[in-house]
């Protein structure tokens, strides 16, 4: 529906979401160091005296703030100052007291102290290593956004309003004694406070949260039929699922949860099936608490209710809108791709009529793998592809390439090169070599760039962010319209 | 680890503050802020430089905070800091006399928070310890740095390969 440049704004939101998270921390800073010059202002203003050795400006000054601290004791007087007991010296008296006291104040802390716990436990370290403590205190955002809404509930930062000040010019009568002031045409001021304002933009965005809650807590009530669990040998189990109304694109993810396993945790999957199959599956990694006890949990005669929330859309869903495509996966950041191929299959096998042309005429696959075990399941499927794209004779569509940077010892080595005359790897058993080593991003951009000049060519990466800042660069700023060749690339970045 | 990450922006916060108290307390209507915030500001820029070295995790690798070796040298030197029952006691008494003037207030508050987290982390036993070097990454039996002795095995007739880049 909407223009490619506007929806790859979309694939940015994490990066956004942290930009108005720096904005609201900076602001809060703001906000604080200004009101603790207000809130002392309205303390001291109690405990001022007039001094002998005050000048003339300075005894009307204080005049005039004893003044206006009294007005609003009287009946049918409105108040400035929020701090209103005239009993000097309780702890309302002292500025922190009226940190702590005035509605403002205590609802400022805890909205800071919310916002603080955020902030400290959202640092990649502790993502990375306890994150538990990450997502459990982010959800104090609950708390931040109740509190700030009602922030200002009691109107105290308050001012003369409109009509008084017709009547009552603050810039002349300032400068004359309080006394006097109904002798020269000073009525008492009237103050009024401004309503909260914060929740008009707030209320949007916490309804769409709400909703999507709701939707969350509907689809978990959904059925999913489990129908098949396979045990791969890398410690990867995949799951094939199927709900009834349920649609997913190419590359996207969903949520899962076992409520056996644990209540709150919803684990990110990415989807490994193609949309023209009629399941859905995932490949689940077998790496810590809740993995391990899924694999225990599964396969079994009774099998475990699971919940899906998703799908969710990810970068690489646009890859059928460009006619070139250069995937990069780098270990586990593969399985996007490996809902993309199957797709690229079937969508070539329905249209084998040459009328109904996909855009996309040409993949790249690169898959960049620290270790072999890896390969397995992942490796099955591309040998299965290449015979089934065979078949129909558009074997040129994908041209991939797997990179082994890593991971082989004196022995395999020897295996390897005792097998390089073979037709197939001796790794993965497909057609196509392994290489072994980095892959040189210098000579793989531009040799695309001459094979297809005056192209956009869709550049998607899922991986480790080291890789990705490398690739980035050398696609977009290197050789974008380079050589007059008027080739762009767009890069496009999953999470990984 | 957290209670590390709450002291550090706790303190880097009460420097802030001392700077604000200092600056309002040169006006004459806040001269009281002046001391605090100087007091403030010493003792915040102390904490972060004893906060910022990120100690180590107790399985896997951790990630050093970027020049963190400078000060982490000095916390090797330093009595008491890697205990961490010393460390939750003693800011939380750092802290209470900048707790008096609402600049300095929002920093202490943070501090006395992070010491807390501190005093459950001494409970379960944990201490900074230094960050020790990464452990190297597991090299090849050839060593890459010395060119090869011996010509690569492959057979002559292997020119051109079409399945290289």
């Amino acid at each position: 529906c909407c223009p490619r440049r506007i929806r790859r704004i979309l694939d940015k939101n994490i990066k956004f979401h942290r930009m108005c998270a720096y904005m609201i921390v900076l602001m809060t800073l703001i906000h604080y160091f200004a009101h603790s010059f207000n809130v002392d202002f309205f303390t001291s203003a109690y405990t001022s005296k007039i001094l002998v050795t005050d000048s003339n400006s300075v005894i009307q000054r204080k005049r005039l703030v004893a003044r206006l601290i009294q007005i609003g004791n009287a009946p049918n007087e409105t108040y400035l100052n929020p701090i209103r007991s005239n009993v000097v010296g309780t702890f309302y008296h002292f500025s922190v007291g009226a940190v702590f006291l005035l509605t403002g104040g205590w609802t400022g802390v805890i909205i800071t102290l919310s916002l603080f716990f955020m902030v400290t436990s959202s640092v990649e370290f502790i993502r990375r290593s306890y994150f538990e403590v990450f997502w459990f205190t982010h959800h104090l955002f609950i708390v931040f956004y109740g509190f700030l809404v009602v922030h200002g509930i009691s109107m105290q930062v308050r001012g003369q309003t409109a009509a008084s000040l017709l009547v009552h010019d603050p810039k002349r009568c300032s400068l004359i004694n309080p006394a006097l002031w109904p002798q020269n045409n000073c009525p008492t001021p009237v103050f009024a406070g401004s309503a909260p304002m914060t929740w008009k933009w707030v209320i949007a965005p916490m309804v769409l949260y709400v909703i999507e809650r709701i939707i969350r807590l509907v689809r978990f009530n959904q059925q999913v039929e489990i129908l098949k669990v396979i045990k791969h040998p890398s410690r990867v189990i995949e799951i094939q699922m199927r709900k009834k109304g349920f649609n997913a694109e190419v590359g996207q993810y969903v949520f899962i949860m076992c409520p056996q396993l644990s209540q709150l945790e919803w684990h990110p999957f990415t989807l490994t099936s193609a949309p023209e199959e009629d399941y859905c599956s995932v490949h689940v990694r077998i790496v810590g608490d809740w993995t391990t006890g899924l694999s225990k949990v599964l396969p079994s005669w009774k099998m475990p209710k699971l919940a899906i929330d998703g799908p969710f859309g990810t970068a690489s869903e646009d890859v059928f809108n460009y006619p070139v495509a250069i995937c990069v996966g780098s270990g586990i950041g593969v399985t996007p791709f490996a809902s993309l191929l199957k797709s690229v299959w079937y969508v070539m096998y329905k249209n084998l009529n040459p009328e109904h042309e996909m855009v996309l005429k040409k993949v790249y696959f690169f898959w960049i793998c620290p270790e072999t075990h890896a390969f397995e399941w992942f490796g099955d499927l591309l040998a299965y592809l290449e015979r089934q794209l065979a078949e129909i004779g558009r074997q040129d569509l994908i041209e991939y390439h797997i990179y082994l940077t890593r991971g082989w010892d004196h022995k395999q080595a020897k295996t390897i090169y005792a097998h390089e005359e073979d037709s197939r790897d001796v790794i993965t058993g497909l057609e196509q070599k392994t290489n072994y080593g980095r892959p040189n991003w210098d000579e793989i951009f531009s040799k695309t760039a001459q094979s297809h000049p005056n192209t956009h060519v869709g550049v998607f990466f899922c991986g480790v962010a080291a890789l990705s800042a490398k690739v980035g660069v050398w696609c977009c700023t290197k050789f974008s319209n380079s050589n007059n060749r008027k080739i762009s690339f767009h890069y496009n970045k999953e999470n990984f | 680890m957290w209670a590390n990450e709450t002291a550090l922006l706790g303190s880097s916060v009460l420097s802030i503050g001392g700077i604000i108290g200092i600056m309002g307390g040169l006006l004459k209507n806040f001269m009281f802020w002046l001391p605090i915030g100087i007091y403030g500001l010493i003792f915040g820029i102390i904490l972060v430089i004893l906060e910022y070295p990120r100690g180590r995790k107790n399985k896997g690798n951790t990630a050093e905070r970027r020049f963190q070796s400078c000060t982490a040298t000095l916390l090797t030197k330093l009595p008491f800091v890697d205990n961490y029952y010393f460390r939750a006691i003693a800011y939380f008494i750092v802290c209470i006399p900048s707790a008096i003037i609402v600049p300095t207030l929002l920093g202490s508050v943070f501090v006395i928070i992070g010491s807390g987290i501190y005093l459950g982390a001494a409970c379960h036993n944990e201490k900074w310890a230094p960050v020790s070097a990464r452990t190297e990454v597991r090299s090849q039996s050839a060593d890459v740095t010395q060119p090869p002795s011996r010509p690569p095995p492959r057979l002559p007739q292997n020119v051109n390969n079409p399945n290289q880049i």
